[in-house]
């Protein structure tokens, strides 16, 4: 990954950008905090451009500031690794965002690294290089291209480089979370039955305290009022038990399905160490396979929730309330482990 | 003031709704509850101050005494139909129990204002913190403490009004003047016609000797104080008071401040002269 | 001063001999991270230089706390028995921040009556730290990092074990209890040559009073001549700051009815999110981020000052560490004073 010559050509289209007032702002990255990782940096003159920086520690997704940006007043541009182009074409998809007021830097990604060395959150199985909406896209070598046709070019890898992008798990990340590439497993009904998985959420929810750290951070969750918030019936937690925990983030994780891009950004908000994208992640690959959905390959495209086909396979909680799963448990999906009601009414 | 509920602020006195009394008869709904304190009838509050009210399982909320502070039978509170809370007692009839917590906040300057002409401006809803400081002053034992009284009660329009049934009584008192006023003009309607801070202009104001009350919509409240100042009432002897979302109504929750007054302890009731020297985030 | 020394290993007997009696909450891990937690077991004990993500905070006030209840007669009670619980590890930050949730909850005309009986059942034993840890800022706050005496007994690390200082009669009496229990290994120690160190001398180096980090100067001026829009356009809301804050106490009560029982709660709340200032009519003073970001500040290092006498953030450094978007709340008022976010 040729981060040095990439961030020279970012650093020249930057400046130019500013100098000559085309836009009024630039999100892009530079080092803060205590150990200096790297924060987002809003960069309003030229002479910021040299305190930006580019390297395999970018982590955090600019397009979560577009929640208030987009599309207020004046023209702003930002640095978009490929998680971040497909949220903003999720953005797009949904009507969130002035598409014309919105400069996209793209540039092609490896995956980014933690300090000691591993995938950060979202890199482990990544396989997406290239971002597939930018107004300008920086290579992975610093040459730059420029999009086609109304500002957008899908680019789809050759068949053969993406099978090998998914076994290693993209580029320089050799390492999945065991060292090795998870095996896929998107056999519904056999994840919904298999009893390790739910206990496993459990034992991650523990740590939750239910701060919404990760609900804030996520660039997807842009409701005023959070279906948890909702005073009829109060789904808010008076008190964070686990039924209570699982209702959020398995909601969340419905209102995600389809349009998660992985970025990890969840992750690294939450300040318990919560691995919430062990299920979410699984989601995204079963909207891949049933419906064909990847979040935000295509600015113009529908995500899983909102279309609908009567060929769709039905599969998921749908099943509930047949023979075979009213045998286990008391009722409900038996996955918060509560027997009975999860809510208090 | 101590009231002796007990001492955890939190725990609330079982009191049941007597009498409630329909006063307006338009779009914004407003009813007035009489509250019987199952243990001791009325509470002992002065003029300014609120109690929290609360609803087992639809929440709690804050409302200003709308009652005289002499009456030991019951508690009066005029409330808006506005959320859930307040939707919820809107649908309850007489009989029905509620819990009420208090008194908290501050009061109107009663003894301050002694020996002074005082003058009430009122708009809508925001007579009803400002009822039980006419109750007061009106009192048989208080009505010589205070020179002439005016009052200018404003309304959106005559349905708009609340306490009718007391204005005529009000302008009978010695040295009481009432004078009512709508936005618009309305057929059958004998009263003034304008915005109050306009009518101000109007009125016979003693601005040295003066102290002036008044309350109502914020906007209200921005321009008739303007007017105050500017016809020579000084700033600290001008009072309002404010409304906020409150929790504890004790000063723990920190979700009432303003600035660093918090609003249910260095409040309800602010001057003038407080009220420019806070920051503006109410 | 006088105390006892704790040799190391002896440290997990005595936990488990005050876990007969007591509660023991100390830093313990749970999947990895360092936690306060109720000991299931003395050794899960972790006394070490790492600071815990989350403040002690949520056993004096807890995240989700009961306070009363409306059952089927109609009749209101408010809730029950507090066991007897030892705080044991507290980091000098924490204990000057439970100064400040003490003031708020327990001084005035008011007091938190649950607050109040958990801090009358807690028995608090700080620790001191060696190193200042990425973040910390307790010295700049003019807190020493490796003394406190707002606290019932004070542990220092030496080369035996702990020097575990004598500050109040309930720390005395704790200590007096163990050594009852016939352990004689505890050498009662007197004066300041036992290694304790003086309550007043610390660690501040060459900081004198006067660089101690706070806003000074006329609050509305601050208020409205500071580019809070500025400040904050990092920030993202998430609220995790005021969660693993040592010194936030803002708070909302819910209620939740079962079965003919209503329970209020008193739960954490945090002027960070949206709705915290919502009114019923749907006007809410605080719109945007810019005023809530603005709120945490003022609040923390102006109001809570002029109201109670402390200053709400003892620089522990934990909402540095844990913020994702690299917010820096020690940044931010340094600039606010040295007038680099003023509006111009």
């Amino acid at each position: 990954m040729g981060f040095e010559a990439q961030k020279e050509k970012l650093a020249a289209i930057s400046g130019d950008l500013l100098s000559k007032k085309k836009v009024e702002l630039i999100l892009s990255f530079t080092s803060g905090g205590p150990e200096g990782n790297a924060v987002p940096f809003f960069m309003r003159s030229a002479d910021e451009v040299a305190e930006m920086r580019w390297d395999d520690g970018c982590m955090p997704n600019l397009a979560v500031y577009l929640k208030e940006f987009g599309g207020r007043e004046g023209k702003i541009a930002l640095v978009a690794k490929p998680c971040d182009a497909r949220a903003i074409a999720v953005y797009i998809s949904e009507g969130r965002i002035e598409r014309g007021n919105l400069y996209i830097i793209g540039i092609e990604c490896g995956g980014m690294k933690k300090k000691d060395g591993s995938a950060a959150q979202g890199c482990e199985n990544c396989g997406v290089r290239t971002p597939p909406v930018f107004d300008v896209l920086i290579r992975e070598d610093g040459t730059t291209a420029e999009p086609v046709e109304n500002g957008e070019r899908i680019v789809e890898m050759p068949k053969k480089e993406k099978q090998e992008a998914d076994k290693t798990g993209g580029a320089e990340n050799p390492a999945g979370e065991n060292g090795k590439q998870e095996e896929k497993e998107y056999n519904v009904s056999e994840y919904r039955e298999n009893k390790d998985k739910a206990a496993r959420f459990r034992e991650e929810l523990k740590k939750c305290i239910m701060c919404f750290a990760c609900r804030q951070a996520c660039f997807g969750c842009y409701c005023e009022t959070c279906f948890i918030e909702r005073g009829i019936p109060d789904w808010q937690p008076s008190n964070p038990d686990m039924g209570r925990k699982m209702m959020f983030h398995l909601g969340r994780f419905m209102h995600l399905a389809g349009r998660c891009v992985e970025c990890g950004a969840c992750e690294r908000a939450c300040p318990s160490g919560v691995n919430i994208r062990y299920i979410i992640k699984d989601i995204a690959g079963f909207c891949e396979e049933l419906y064909g959905c990847k979040a935000g390959m295509e600015p113009a495209g529908v995500s899983a929730l909102t279309a609908f086909d009567t060929d769709d396979p039905e599969v998921g909680f749908l099943e509930i309330g047949n023979k075979d799963s009213r045998e286990e448990e008391n009722s409900g999906c038996g996955l918060c482990g509560n027997s009975g009601t999860a809510i208090e009414i | 003031m101590e009231d002796k509920m007990n001492s955890n602020a939190y725990l609330p006195a079982k009191a049941e709704i007597t009498e409630i009394i329909q006063e307006t008869a338009s779009d914004i709904d407003i009813k007035t509850y009489r509250l019987k304190l199952l243990d001791r009838g009325g509470m002992d509050f002065m003029p300014g101050q609120f109690v929290e009210l609360s609803l087992p399982g639809v929440g709690e909320a804050p409302f200003g005494f709308a009652s005289s502070p002499y009456e030991r039978e019951y508690v009066e509170l005029s409330i808006k139909k506005v959320g859930r809370v307040t939707e919820a007692l809107h649908n309850m009839k007489p009989g029905s129990i509620v819990w009420i917590r208090g008194p908290f906040g501050n009061t109107f300057p009663v003894k301050e204002m002694e020996g002074s002409k005082i003058l009430v401006v009122a708009g809508g809803l925001g007579l009803a913190p400002l009822r039980p400081l006419i109750l007061y002053m009106l009192d048989g034992r208080n009505r010589e403490k205070y020179d002439d009284i005016q009052m200018l009660l404003a309304a959106r329009s005559s349905a708009d009004f609340i306490y009718r049934r007391d204005f005529e009584a009000w302008g009978k008192t010695g040295g009481v003047r009432v004078i009512k006023t709508i936005d618009k003009p309305e057929d059958g309607w004998d009263g003034k016609v304008g915005f109050p801070h306009v009518l101000l202009e109007e009125m016979d104001v003693d601005v040295r000797n003066t102290y002036a009350v008044t309350c109502g919509p914020p906007i209200m409240i921005k321009f008739v104080s303007a007017k105050l100042a500017e016809m020579g009432i000084p700033g600290n002897k001008i009072f309002t008071t404010l409304e906020m979302r409150m929790t504890c109504g004790v000063g723990k929750c920190g979700k009432c401040n303003i600035g660093h007054r918090y609003v249910c302890i260095d409040g309800p009731v602010f001057s003038i002269a407080e009220l420019r020297e806070m920051p503006g985030e109410y | 001063m006088d105390g006892v020394i704790i040799p190391k290993n002896k440290i997990t007997e005595t936990v488990g001999i005050l876990m007969n009696k007591y509660r023991v909450v100390a830093p313990a891990r749970e999947n990895g991270a360092l936690v306060f937690k109720e000991l299931a077991d003395p050794e899960e004990i972790v006394l070490n230089d790492e600071p815990a993500y989350k403040s002690p905070k949520e056993f004096l006030f807890p995240q989700a706390e009961e306070i009363l209840a409306f059952d089927e007669k109609g009749n209101v009670a408010a809730d029950g028995d507090i066991p007897e619980t030892i705080l044991l590890g507290v980091r000098p930050c924490d204990l000057e921040a439970l100064k400040v949730l003490t003031a708020v909850f327990i001084n005035g005309k008011f007091t938190d009556v649950y607050f109040e009986k958990r801090l009358n059942s807690t028995i608090l034993i700080g620790l001191g730290c060696i190193s200042e840890k990425p973040g910390c800022f307790c010295e700049e706050r003019g807190i020493c990092k490796d003394s406190s005496g707002a606290c019932d007994i004070f542990l220092t690390a030496n080369e035996e074990g702990y020097a575990a200082e004598i500050i109040s009669d309930k720390g005395r009496k704790l200590l007096d209890e163990l050594n009852a229990g016939g352990l004689n290994f505890y050498a009662p120690v007197k004066g300041a040559n036992a290694g304790f160190l003086e309550k007043d001398a610390c660690a501040y180096g060459d900081k004198a009073p006067h660089e101690i980090l706070e806003i000074t100067g006329d609050e509305k001026s601050v208020f409205d001549n500071t580019d809070w829009g500025r400040i904050s356009e990092r920030c993202i809301g998430c609220g995790t700051c005021a969660y693993i804050c040592p010194t936030c106490h803002c708070f909302e009560f819910y209620d939740a009815a079962n079965k003919g029982r209503t329970a209020r709660y008193r739960r954490w709340d945090s002027c960070m999110y949206p709705k915290f200032t919502l009114h019923a009519s749907g006007h809410n003073p605080r719109p945007s981020k810019k005023e809530r970001y603005r709120q945490r500040i003022m609040h923390k290092y102006v109001y809570v000052k002029h109201n109670f006498g402390y200053v709400a953030c003892t620089g522990c450094g934990r909402c540095v560490r844990s913020c994702p978007a690299g917010m820096d709340i020690k940044a931010v008022v340094k600039g606010i004073m040295e007038g680099t976010w003023k509006i111009k």
